[in-house]
C-alpha cells in the first residue's frame, strides 16, 4: 500500500508540471489581456496601458512569463551560485527593488493582478466556504442517493421506484440557477422562513450560532445535492439490480437472512463498485461544480473566484486555482482507487 | 441603524493605494480622507469641503504648482493620532513610487512631477508636468496613515520601501483609518463590515452604527433581497426591476441621469490597413501614420463606407433611439446628443440629440452615392451592397438588444448589418487591432465628470494595439480646442464651458460616434431611512454619517 502511494505521488509530479504548462499556454492563447480589461475606461491613456504591461511583466514572451510564474522574481541562489536572477523593479528616483515573489516552485503563487493581494490567501479564505458547502452536499447526495437507489432496485416497478426515477430525471435535467431562484422565491420571499443567501445573517455580528449556519446552508445544499443525489440513485439502482440477480444473493436469502441485511450488507457492497468511480471526479467537482449555486446564493466560495479570475484573465489567480484543483483531482482518483480495493476484494493495490 | 448595501463584484484591495475596482473604491471612500473633496450640490472639486484635509489652495502664476493649505490638527486617525503632513507626503510617495503594484502610478507619474510638504507653513505643494485646468483631479488622492508603516517624519518618507504594501495586511485589515466608518471585518468573497467612527473628519457624529457591505453577484437576487427587507440600500438596480421599487410603499428612490453610456463606433479608417497616428505633442497635430510593421505613411486609408460624414449621419438618423431605449432598458435612460453627459457642466444646452429621421437618412445616403435597388438593398454605383459587421460583447443583454434593433432598423434602409456578439476580452482585442467596421460598447464616465475628451477622440490615442481612439477619428480643430480648453488662463469655468460647447458641436457634426443613450441612475432605500439633504446625482453616500431612521 505504501509503495503504491509513493509511486502514485511521484507520478503526480510530472502530471502537475504538464497541467501547469498547458494551463499557462491556454491562458496565453485566450483573446485579450488582463491589462486591457483592467484599464478599460474613457480616461485611460495609451502610455498607462504600456506602462502597466511592462510593470506586470506582460510584455515578455510566454516562456519567460511561465518561468517567472514558476521560479518567481526573487533570485535563486544555491551555495553562492545564482541560478535564477529574478527580477529587479525600477522604482522612483532610480531606486531598484529586488522582487520578493518567490514563484510557484517555492510555494508562492504571487499576487492577483486585480486585487494586488497574495492569491494563496484569497484562495485559503474561500476554501472553507467551498468545503463546507461541497462536503455537506456530497454527504447528503451520497447519504440519500445510495439507499434510495438500493430501495428503488429492490422495489423495482413499485410506485416508489417510479417516483424516484422520475424525480431523478427531473433533478438531473433542471438547471441549478433556475432551481435556486425558485427556492429563493418560495422559501425566502413568499414564506420568509429561510435566508435568501450568504453564509451568515446580514448583521454586523454575522453567524452567532450553529442554527444561523444551518439555515444559510439549507437552500444551497438542497440545490447542489439534488444533482448528485439524482445521478447516484440511478447508478445505484442499476448496479443493485445487477447484483440482486446473482447467485450469492439467492444463497444469502436461502440462509434466511433478513431483507435489510441482504440488501444493505451483501448486495450494496458489490453494487458500490461502479459508484466508487463517481467519487474520484466528485471531489475536485466540489471545487468547480458550485459556481452557479455560489452565485445565486452569494456563497463566498472558490467556484465564483475561479470564474471571476478567468473572466479577468487574472493569471496568477487562475494558475493557483488550477493547480489546487489538479492536486485535488489527483487525490480524488487516488481515493477512488483505494475505495475500489476496499469494496472489491478482487482488486489489490500494487 | 446598520446600513445594508450590496455589491456585485468582489472587494479587491482595501489599501487605497492598491485599490483597483468598484468594490473596494466604495469601501475605501468610507474609510480614508482625501486632500481635497467634491462639493455635492455642484458636483465639482471645491475648497473647504467638509472632511477634506486641505482647506483651500493657490495656483502659481505658471499654473504648474498648486499649494494646498493643510488643516493642521483638525482631524485625527481613528487611533487618535493626528492626521499630518507626513501622512500626505507618505501617501503621494506611495502612489508615485512605482515600487508597489499601485494601478494608478503611471497615471499620476504622467501628471505629477513633484510633491513637497512644508511643515512650517503647513502646506502641500504639488507640481504638475503641465499647466492644465484638470490638474486638481489628480490631487484628490486618498491619504493613508504613515505611522501604520512606522514612518513618523517627512525625512523617512523617501527612503521607505513601498513594495511592502504588496504583501502586508493593510490590504485586508486596514486597522487605522479616518472616515465616517472604520474597518471591523472582511469575510473574503462575502462581506465587509464597517462600524461608525465617531472621530470622523468633518462629521459632528456618525449616526449609523455600521455599514454592512454584502457581495451578492446575481443582480436579480439583489433586488429580491432588497424588496424583502434583507438590504436597506440599493445602488443602480436592474432596470427591469425599478418599477417594482417605485411601486413599493416601503421604499423610496432617487433618479438621475447616470454616468454609464453606450455608443456605436464606426471605423473612420480601413480595417484592412490599420495605422497608428504619429502625433506631435508640441503642435497637437498628426504628422503621419505608421502601420504595425513600422512602415510610414502620409495618411490613413479611409474606411470604404464610414469615412463619409453623410453616411455616418445617415446611420444616426436611421436609428430610433427611443424605441431602442424602451426595449433595451425599459425607457430608463436619456438619449445623448454627444459624448457629454446631459448633466455635466460642459454640456451645451443648445445641442440636442439628432432625431430619428429615416427619410433624411435615405436622402443623405443618396447624396453619398447609395441608392436602394428593387430588392430593397442599398447599393452603390457599382452595385455593391452596403453591408458591414457590427460587434458587441456577448452576455450583455442590453447591448445585444441594441445590436439587434440597430440591425433591424438599418435593414429598413437597405443596409445589411452582420451583428455578432463575442467574448468581451476578444472584443477588446479586436477593437485594439483596429480591424473592425463597427461595434457597440459603453463607458462609465468618471465622477466628477471629466470635460476633457482627449483619451476618447484625440489622434494621440489612435494607436494600433491600444488606445481608446480605435476608430481613428481626427479633426485638427478638435485637437486645438481641446488644448485651449485645458489651458484657459485662470481656468475660468464659463470661458472653458464655451470652448467645450464648441467641441461638443464638432463631435456631433463629425459623428465621432453614433450617439446612443445614457442609462438612468437610480438609488433606493427602505422608506424609514432619512437621507437628509441627499442624495445628489452620482453621490449617494456623501452625507451617510447624517442618515437617520424612524425605525430606531
Amino acid at each position: 500500500m505504501t509503495k503504491f502511494l509513493v509511486r502514485r505521488i511521484l507520478q503526480a509530479i510530472p502530471t502537475l508540471f504538464g497541467i501547469s504548462i498547458i494551463s499557462f499556454l491556454l491562458m496565453d492563447q485566450a483573446p485579450g489581456d488582463p491589462v486591457a480589461a483592467m484599464t478599460f475606461g474613457p480616461d485611460t491613456r495609451v502610455e498607462q496601458v504600456d506602462d502597466l504591461m511592462e510593470r506586470y511583466g506582460l510584455n515578455e514572451p510566454v516562456h519567460m512569463r511561465y518561468l517567472r510564474w514558476l521560479l518567481g522574481d526573487k533570485p535563486i541562489e544555491i551555495l553562492g551560485v545564482e541560478l535564477w536572477e529574478g527580477r529587479r523593479i525600477e522604482g522612483r528616483r532610480d531606486r531598484v527593488i529586488v522582487g520578493d515573489y518567490a514563484g510557484a516552485i517555492r510555494g508562492d503563487f504571487g499576487n492577483s493582478l486585480f486585487t494586488r493581494r497574495p492569491v494563496d490567501g484569497m484562495i485559503a479564505q474561500r476554501l472553507t466556504a467551498t468545503a463546507e458547502l461541497g462536503v455537506i452536499s456530497l454527504l447528503v447526495g451520497f447519504g440519500l442517493g445510495i439507499p434510495l437507489g438500493i430501495l428503488a432496485a429492490v422495489w423495482q416497478g413499485s410506485l416508489f421506484d417510479n417516483f424516484t426515477r422520475i424525480a431523478a430525471v427531473f433533478f438531473s435535467a433542471v438547471p441549478n440557477f433556475w432551481l435556486g431562484l425558485i427556492l429563493i422565491l418560495i422559501f425566502g420571499v413568499q414564506l420568509g422562513i429561510l435566508p435568501m443567501g450568504n453564509r451568515c445573517p446580514l448583521t454586523i455580528e454575522g453567524c452567532e450560532n450553529v442554527t444561523d449556519r444551518a439555515q444559510h446552508l439549507f437552500l444551497p445544499v438542497l440545490v447542489l445535492s439534488t444533482g448528485t443525489l439524482a445521478v447516484l440513485s440511478r447508478y445505484m439502482r442499476a448496479a443493485t439490480l445487477d447484483v440482486l440477480n446473482q447467485d450469492y444473493i439467492r444463497t444469502a436469502r436461502a440462509k434466511g437472512l433478513k431483507n435489510g441485511t441482504v440488501w444493505f450488507v451483501h448486495a450494496s457492497r458489490n453494487a458500490l463498485v461502479p459508484v466508487a468511480t463517481i467519487i474520484g471526479p466528485a471531489i475536485p467537482g466540489i471545487l468547480g461544480g458550485a459556481l452557479i449555486t455560489e452565485t445565486i446564493f452569494a456563497w463566498p466560495g472558490i467556484g465564483r473566484l475561479a470564474y471571476e479570475s478567468v473572466l479577468r484573465q487574472d493569471y496568477p489567480l487562475v494558475m493557483a486555482i488550477v493547480m489546487f484543483g489538479s492536486v485535488l483531482t489527483v487525490l480524488g482518483y487516488l481515493i477512488s482507487d483505494i475505495l475500489y480495493a476496499l469494496v472489491d476484494p478482487r482488486i489489490r493495490l500494487s | 441603524m446598520i446600513i445594508q448595501g450590496a455589491a456585485g463584484t468582489s472587494f479587491g484591495n482595501l489599501n487605497p493605494v492598491l485599490c483597483n475596482d468598484s468594490g473596494c473604491t466604495d469601501v475605501v471612500t468610507f474609510m480614508f480622507p482625501s486632500l481635497i473633496g467634491v462639493d455635492p450640490p455642484s458636483s465639482s472639486i471645491q475648497p473647504n469641503v467638509d472632511g477634506a484635509l486641505a482647506s483651500d489652495w493657490t495656483i502659481s502664476e505658471d499654473g504648474l504648482t498648486y499649494t494646498f493649505n493643510f488643516r493642521e490638527g483638525e482631524y485625527t486617525w481613528n487611533d487618535g493620532t493626528p492626521i499630518s503632513l507626513v501622512d500626505v507626503a507618505f501617501s503621494f510617495e506611495a502612489y508615485l513610487s512605482g515600487e508597489n503594484d499601485s494601478p494608478v502610478t503611471d497615471l499620476y507619474q504622467f501628471f505629477i512631477s513633484d510633491v513637497a510638504v512644508d511643515e512650517a507653513t503647513q502646506t502641500v505643494s504639488i507640481t504638475f508636468n503641465e499647466a492644465t485646468c484638470e490638474n486638481l483631479r489628480y490631487a484628490g488622492v486618498q491619504i493613508v496613515p504613515a505611522h501604520y508603516w512606522g514612518v513618523a517624519s517627512v525625512d523617512e518618507v523617501e527612503p521607505f520601501d513601498y513594495s511592502v504594501m504588496d504583501t502586508d495586511d493593510f490590504a485586508t485589515n486596514p486597522a487605522i483609518s479616518a472616515g465616517a466608518f472604520q474597518f471591523r471585518e472582511l469575510v473574503e468573497g462575502e462581506r465587509i463590515v464597517l462600524e461608525a467612527n465617531q472621530n470622523a473628519p468633518g462629521a459632528e457624529a456618525v449616526i449609523p452604527e455600521g455599514y454592512l457591505y454584502t457581495l451578492i453577484p446575481d443582480q436579480t437576487v439583489i433586488v429580491e433581497r432588497f424588496l424583502a427587507g434583507e438590504l436597506n440600500v440599493i445602488d443602480t438596480p436592474q432596470v427591469a426591476e425599478r418599477d417594482r421599487i417605485r411601486e413599493s410603499a416601503d421604499h423610496q428612490f432617487f433618479e438621475f441621469a447616470g454616468n454609464s453610456w453606450d455608443y456605436l463606433a464606426l471605423n473612420f479608417a480601413d480595417p484592412e490597413n490599420p495605422r497608428s497616428a504619429v502625433y506631435d505633442t508640441e503642435t497637437n497635430t498628426v504628422t503621419g501614420y505608421t502601420d504595425i510593421d513600422g512602415n510610414e505613411y502620409d495618411s490613413e486609408v479611409p474606411h470604404p463606407l464610414f469615412a463619409d460624414t453623410r453616411v455616418r449621419r445617415a446611420i444616426q438618423h436611421g436609428i430610433d433611439l427611443d424605441a431602442i431605449m424602451e426595449r433595451a432598458v425599459f425607457g430608463e435612460g436619456e438619449v445623448m446628443a454627444s459624448s457629454v453627459n446631459p448633466v455635466a457642466w460642459s454640456k451645451s444646452p443648445d445641442i440636442q440629440p439628432i432625431p430619428y429621421d429615416p427619410e433624411m437618412a435615405m436622402q443623405l445616403l443618396n447624396e453619398a452615392g447609395w441608392t436602394m435597388n428593387d430588392s430593397g438593398v442599398l447599393v452603390n454605383e457599382a452595385g455593391e451592397p452596403f453591408e458591414f459587421e457590427l460587434l458587441t460583447n456577448a452576455g450583455n443583454t442590453r447591448r445585444e438588444q441594441i445590436g439587434e434593433l440597430v440591425q433591424d432598423q438599418l435593414g429598413q434602409l437597405g443596409i445589411t448589418v452582420d451583428f455578432v456578439a463575442i467574448d468581451f476580452n476578444q472584443l477588446l482585442e479586436v477593437i485594439d487591432s483596429q480591424e473592425w467596421d463597427a461595434f457597440i460598447l459603453g463607458w462609465l464616465a468618471a465622477f466628477p465628470f471629466n470635460p476633457d475628451q482627449t483619451q476618447l477622440f484625440s489622434a494621440s490615442q489612435d494607436v494600433v494595439g491600444t488606445g481608446n481612439n480605435a476608430q481613428s477619428y481626427y479633426n485638427p480643430e478638435f485637437e486645438r480646442l481641446t488644448r485651449e480648453a485645458l489651458t484657459v488662463p485662470g481656468c475660468d469655468i464659463e470661458e472653458r464651458a464655451a470652448i467645450y460647447h464648441q467641441l461638443e458641436q464638432i463631435l456631433q457634426d463629425d459623428q465621432a460616434y453614433i450617439w446612443l443613450f445614457v442609462q438612468g441612475g437610480f438609488y433606493a432605500s427602505s422608506a424609514d431611512i432619512d437621507w437628509g439633504e441627499g442624495p445628489f446625482p452620482n453621490q449617494l453616500w456623501w452625507n451617510v454619517d447624517e442618515w437617520t431612521t424612524s425605525a430606531n
